[in-house]
């Protein structure tokens, strides 16, 4: 880490901002030093997008003032925040997938010569950011091409251009795999090494306490704390962020041995699932653990049906099941609840009371027509039932939270009654509290005899919240693990393959 | 800016309403004749064939999709139609027959978006042209007379209770239509299918059903609006409605359902079209000439779209 240095680069001094009916943030003050990288944690809706947005000039304060390197500053707009050395990486990515990588890197900013592009500067100049941040990507490649970790180093570079004193990531790594994420990892630290500030958004505990060397907590629009990594734990964080003790540490209640639900012999599907074979019992919640793209989530489609599979037998209490599509799958009581809750489990720009009832609408059919008394009920029962927390049914679900629009993703299958849950990464974009309100649900679907299936890349989280987990490794199930005794280490060891046949040997095996 | 806010607000919920208010106002206020109930059966009169089409593209446009072929259809329909009594064929049979015409071609269209994966603006730009070829080939381009005197008089001529029948026959299809989208499963489908075809899906609704259907229904409502024009002119014309579709499209644009689907109404499509049909009758008794008419059309629409992008934005 090296010694701190101390110089500010950014300082916000009691920044308040108020929107129509709420303070998004009540004189916020605290300061990010050249060469540091500054954790700023808190649950979705704390304000810290607010403060980006006032650093990057999309929003003015209030009240309070914004120093750069010790002085005053106004921003107005973006681009008068990249002028000052502010450069933002937001979580969706804003590359331009048809253009080349140099193209993008110097969008706007391409040298010219008599007035005309200069491709040959153009390209040096990527190229040789590119190199500074050791990427070993070529300038002339279309963004399209990359993998969704490159295209995000691109977004990185591109922030390089100029002279950029502080770097704000936001939840960088929230769409790339393991490896990706070390190499990003060590971005970050290189970029520190040259002195830029670092501002890093995150959720995960785990990156915060690797990377950062001060955090800063907000709440309710409120500056709680700025301290030395070294001075807290994930506990203290937890409890500074929510106001309130959250226990993260107790494990899932122990399963007993119950009848087999869901049986799944030698599935086949696509190229990622190459003979994929486990039981789940009632009651029980088997974890999936595996690498980005080791066959987890194309497992649980194919199981659904949303994904065709072209071998293997799906059994349900022993009979053999044909899953073709998500209707057969859900008439079956095997239900599915995507990663992609915007995209996929949502219909976004419609109500709370309209996403909830969807799958159930046929039980409202009485002689053609639907009961929209009886479904109103109805969807005020689950709202309570699962404390969705939403100011009408009628309210667009899109401004809910993300706790709160995962839960009426939960009540729109619970409401059918399921017999088999397979939950998708579940907590993805979803802040702490909300975290352990989901968790304690799906611990309580599990006991009522639901037979679940958790998918997830945080190991902490698979650990305690599974009774078994299976570890995929390349399109199979490479062991599986009684998630009582299995530590970090035994389950990284079968996701990547260890104590196995080199991987060739299966990739040439498979069709 | 509190109070910008509210205005905003206020017109996002009502701004058709203070539109047409407007219209209405400044014709009234310009022609001694435009605020009659005369006048206003006229307009009824003469916007319900927009009407019936209207209400096939917003189905169409709730599921996520277009359909360009509306106006080639209507005429297709009132051509077989005005074939088949000129043949002898009794005309419940010759009905029927433009219905059929009217579903088939919809579920055509249908089936080639969904399971062809092709997207609809292309397919039914296709059907818009071959249905006309078709209107023209099987009338060597003259206009067929309608040697029925019932239909004339059951679809055009009749004024039960003093309003034109056609006005009857709108608010009929509006009041089904409406029934089926508000208040049956598939009506919520077409919703859900239009707002994210991907979500409707993994929540067990045959997306690719639903989407075929509506354009199978469309079709076929389309097909009633070819009756209604066909009776009122009185001939089977291959060169009839033309344009349909972009009134239609303007109708539904313009009352406020949105163009990427799933969000929208049929009641919005009656003001839409009603808006349309009453800057028609007004620039008309104003002595507007047809081509400043259009030039004024076209710049509302484009006007209320920005309107409602005025007041959508910075949520």
């Amino acid at each position: 880490m090296g010694p701190r240095v101390t110089k500010a680069v950014v300082s916000f001094e009691g920044i308040l901002k108020r929107f129509p009916g709420v303070t998004a943030l009540d004189g916020v003050s605290f300061d990010v030093s050249a060469g540091e990288v500054h954790a700023l944690i808190g649950e979705n809706g704390a304000g810290k997008s607010t403060l980006m947005k006032i650093l990057a000039g999309a929003y003015r304060a209030d009240e309070g003032t914004v120093r750069i390197d010790g002085h005053q500053v106004q921003i107005h707009g973006p681009e008068a925040g990249r002028g000052l050395g502010v450069r933002m990486i937001y979580q969706e990515l804003t590359v331009l997938p048809n253009l080349d990588v140099g193209r993008n890197i110097l969008l706007g900013r391409e040298p010219t010569r008599r007035g005309l592009v200069n491709w040959r500067a153009l390209y040096r100049q990527a190229q040789a950011i590119l190199t500074q941040l050791g990427l070993d990507i070529d300038a002339r490649t279309m963004v399209e091409d990359l993998a969704i970790g490159e295209q995000q180093m691109v977004e990185i570079a591109r922030a390089l251009v100029g002279d950029p004193k502080i770097i704000v990531l936001d939840e960088p790594t929230s769409s790339l795999t393991r490896s990706e994420e070390e190499a990003l990892f060590d971005l970050v630290r290189r970029l520190k090494d040259r002195g830029v500030a670092i501002l890093y958004i995150s959720h995960r505990m785990e990156e915060i306490f690797l990377l950062a060397d001060r955090v800063t907590v907000l709440r309710d629009g409120q500056w709680v704390a700025t301290k030395p990594i070294g001075d807290v734990t994930e506990q203290d964080l937890i409890a500074l962020m929510v106001g309130r003790d959250i226990d993260t540490s107790a494990k899932a209640p122990a399963h007993d041995a119950a009848p087999v639900v869901l049986e799944v012999r030698d599935l086949q599907a696509g190229p990622r699932v190459r003979g994929v074979s486990f039981a789940v019992e009632a009651g029980e919640v088997l974890g999936f653990s595996g690498l980005v793209g080791s066959g987890r989530t194309e497992t649980a489609l194919a199981v659904f049906g949303a994904e065709p599979h072209s071998g293997g037998e799906i059994l349900l209490n022993g009979d053999r099941r044909t899953v073709h599509t998500p209707r057969d799958a859900i008439a079956s009581g095997i239900l599915y609840v995507p990663e992609d809750r915007k995209g996929l489990g949502l219909v976004l720009i419609h109500t709370v009371a309209e996403n909830l009832a969807l799958p159930s609408l046929p039980r409202f059919e009485r002689r053609g027509l639907l009961d929209r008394r009886g479904e109103r009920r109805f969807v005020a029962e689950w709202i309570e039932k699962l404390g969705v927390r939403t100011p009408s049914p009628d309210q667009q679900i899109e401004f809910l939270s993300g706790g709160n629009q995962q839960k009426v993703v939960l009540a729109k299958w619970l409401a059918l009654g399921p017999k088999i849950l397979i939950l998708d990464e579940p907590t993805r974009g979803i802040d702490v509290g909300a975290k352990a309100e989901v968790f304690r649900l799906i611990r309580e679907i599990a006991a009522q005899g639901v037979a679940v299936i958790l998918i997830s890349s945080e190991l902490p989280e698979i650990l305690r919240e599974s009774n078994r987990i299976a570890v995929f490794h390349q399109g199979r199930i490479a062991g599986e693990l009684d998630a009582a005794d299995a530590s970090e280490e035994a389950v990284m060891a079968l996701a990547f393959g260890q104590d196995r046949q080199p991987d060739r040997t299966q990739m040439e095996a498979s069709p | 800016m509190t109070d910008a806010a509210s205005v905003r607000r206020f017109i996002s919920r009502s701004g058709i309403y203070v539109a047409f208010a407007i219209v209405v106002v400044v014709f009234s206020l310009a022609s001694p004749y435009f605020l009659t109930v005369t006048n206003f059966l006229n307009i009824g009169q003469q916007t319900s064939v927009l009407f019936v089409a209207a209400f096939a593209m917003t189905f169409v446009i709730l599921s996520g999709e277009i359909d360009l072929s509306i106006g080639s259809l209507a005429a297709l329909v009132g051509v077989v139609i005005a074939l088949l009594l000129s043949q002898g064929w009794p005309l419940a049979l010759a009905l029927l027959g433009g219905l059929a015409v009217g579903l088939v071609s919809g579920l055509i269209s249908g089936s080639l978006t969904v399971i062809g994966q092709i997207p609809s603006f292309i397919v039914t730009l296709g059907m818009l042209s071959a249905l006309r070829g078709i209107s023209f080939l099987l009338t060597g381009s003259t206009a067929v007379p309608i040697e029925s005197d019932a239909m004339l008089e059951i679809f055009a001529d009749a004024e039960p209770l003093g309003i034109p029948v056609s006005i009857w026959f709108a608010a009929g299809i509006f009041v089904v239509l409406w029934v089926v989208l508000t208040r049956t499963r598939f009506g919520a489908y077409v919703y859900a299918v239009g707002g994210n075809a991907a979500a409707a899906r993994l929540s067990g609704v045959n997306a690719v059903r639903v989407k075929i259907a509506v354009f199978g229904l469309a079709g076929l409502v389309t097909a009633c609006a070819g009756i209604l024009l066909t009776a009122r002119l009185g001939t089977g014309l291959a060169e009839g409605a033309r344009n349909l579709e972009l009134d239609a499209i303007a109708a539904v644009v313009l009352g406020g359902t949105s163009f990427a689907g799933g969000r929208g109404s049929l009641g919005k499509t009656v003001m839409g079209a009603l808006l349309i049909g009453t800057l028609n009758n007004g620039l008309t008794l104003l002595n507007v000439s047809y081509f400043a008419q259009l030039i004024i059309k076209g710049a509302i629409i484009i006007a209320a779209v920005l309107l409602d992008r005025w007041t959508r934005g910075n949520r």
